[in-house]
């Protein structure tokens, strides 16, 4: 009986010694390698610009539509106040390429807004400060990528300007209450999906 | 047999395919993707413009709960019916003065005979070349200026001469004739502030004695 005791303890002992004889070969040396990277920062070429309808009235007393653009022009906060039925927000902002060459962009929605069942809330970028054809159609209450892969990105082209919409249907038998949409405007000079950025 | 003998066309392979495999990656690894952050805050407010009920009659409103919406239905309670009770179109019937219940501005209008004229150039509510008569009660429902009349002008069908009826605005004076006469022609007349206007005619009509 005792001896049988005894196997485990002898084998897990063995198994220790093994593993700090080998783990301090490891540690014991070491080889560097130099790798130089180099980064020189450029200035965005794709930048937020305010709408002909940023910062203007908004529904419900002293509102306005508020549009803050970040000091580098590359990030944007929205501040819209929908009301019941539908609402249309024209040219809040604008989407430039200030380069030489055509971007693609993918919108990814990481947080989805919430609204009430049967609410409709999405952002329309065209292609154009007026008028033009619509090149994303985002739907603010789902989390995913438009283009939705396998499709491409859509190209900017080079010196373009386009327009950002926004549509919001509440429905009139529902208690809305306020929410937000976390988004991310991807550009990249190839036409590849974006991947996801690393936590 | 040297093992690099053996492996020496899958290694040119593995070799040609490793570099065949680094051009077609290059691109895919030297993309470079940029992150702009865009968040978009919703605030509802309540409707700054709702709806109401003006609560007309006959007007049916559903407001939707926040008064955003409405469902609206209009009855239309009046069904437009000509009803002529009166054997107006016959010119015999006024020949000896008007039907019980019918009145003229002129009671002096309609006393003519069987023969003649019915007062040969009478003026009763129009002008001189047309007569008009109407019903005391008024026949369309929702307007209290509309009665179907007799135009009366003659007894004979010949040239000149008419029998039919009319429907007459006693408010303003102005009517509409549907007439046989004048050579057996259906003539329809539209008259305005006195001045009448043919609007259609059809020949080769007549009448019969109301027997």
């Amino acid at each position: 009986m005792g001896a049988r005791l005894k196997k485990p303890a002898l084998a897990q002992s063995v198994a220790l010694a093994i593993a700090i004889i080998l783990s301090y070969a490891f540690a014991s040396v070491f080889v560097y390698y130099p790798v130089t990277v180099n980064l020189s920062p450029v200035n965005p070429p794709i930048k937020f610009i305010g709408g002909s309808n940023a910062n203007q009235s908004d529904l419900g007393g002293s509102n306005t539509i508020g549009v803050i653009i970040g000091p580098n022009s590359t990030s944007l906060t929205l501040y819209l106040h929908p009301t019941i039925q539908h609402n249309y927000y024209r040219d809040v902002s604008r989407i430039e390429n200030t380069d030489s060459k055509a971007y693609y962009i993918t919108v990814r929605v990481n947080t989805p807004a919430g609204l009430p069942s049967g609410s409709v809330a999405r952002l329309l970028i065209y292609d154009a400060p007026s008028g033009g054809s619509i090149a994303i159609d985002v739907n603010l209450l789902t989390t995913e990528d438009t283009p939705t892969p396998p499709a491409s990105p859509v190209a900017i082209p080079a010196g373009a300007v386009w327009r950002i919409d926004l549509y919001i249907l509440i429905p009139e038998d529902s208690d809305p209450s306020g929410t937000y949409a976390e988004i991310q405007l991807i550009y990249s000079p190839s036409d590849e999906t974006p991947p996801e950025v690393p936590p | 047999m040297k093992w690099y003998r053996v492996k020496k066309p899958f290694f040119i392979s593995s070799l040609l395919l490793l570099i065949l495999s680094s051009i077609l990656l290059t691109p895919v690894f030297s993309s470079v993707f940029t992150y702009n952050p865009l968040v978009a805050s919703l605030q509802p407010v309540p409707p700054p413009i709702v709806l109401q009920d003006p609560s007309i009659p006959g007007v049916s409103v559903s407001l939707g709960s926040e008064r955003a919406s409405a469902s609206i239905t209009v009855s239309l309670p009046y069904s437009y019916s000509l009803v002529i009770s009166q054997d107006v179109i016959y010119y015999t019937t006024f020949d000896s003065g008007l039907p019980t219940n019918w009145v003229d501005p002129d009671p002096t209008c309609w006393g003519g005979s069987t023969t003649a004229w019915v007062r040969g150039s009478i003026t009763c509510n129009a002008n001189s070349t047309y007569e008009v008569a109407y019903y005391n009660t008024p026949i369309v429902s929702n307007t209290s200026t509309f009665y179907v009349g007799a135009y009366v002008r003659s007894n004979n069908l010949g040239g000149g001469r008419y029998v039919g009826i009319t429907l007459y605005d006693r408010a303003t004076g102005n009517y509409y004739i549907a007439a046989i006469g004048n050579g057996n022609r259906l003539n329809i007349l539209r008259c305005v502030d006195g001045s009448c206007d043919l609007k259609a005619f059809a020949t080769g009509l007549g009448l019969q004695p109301n027997t």
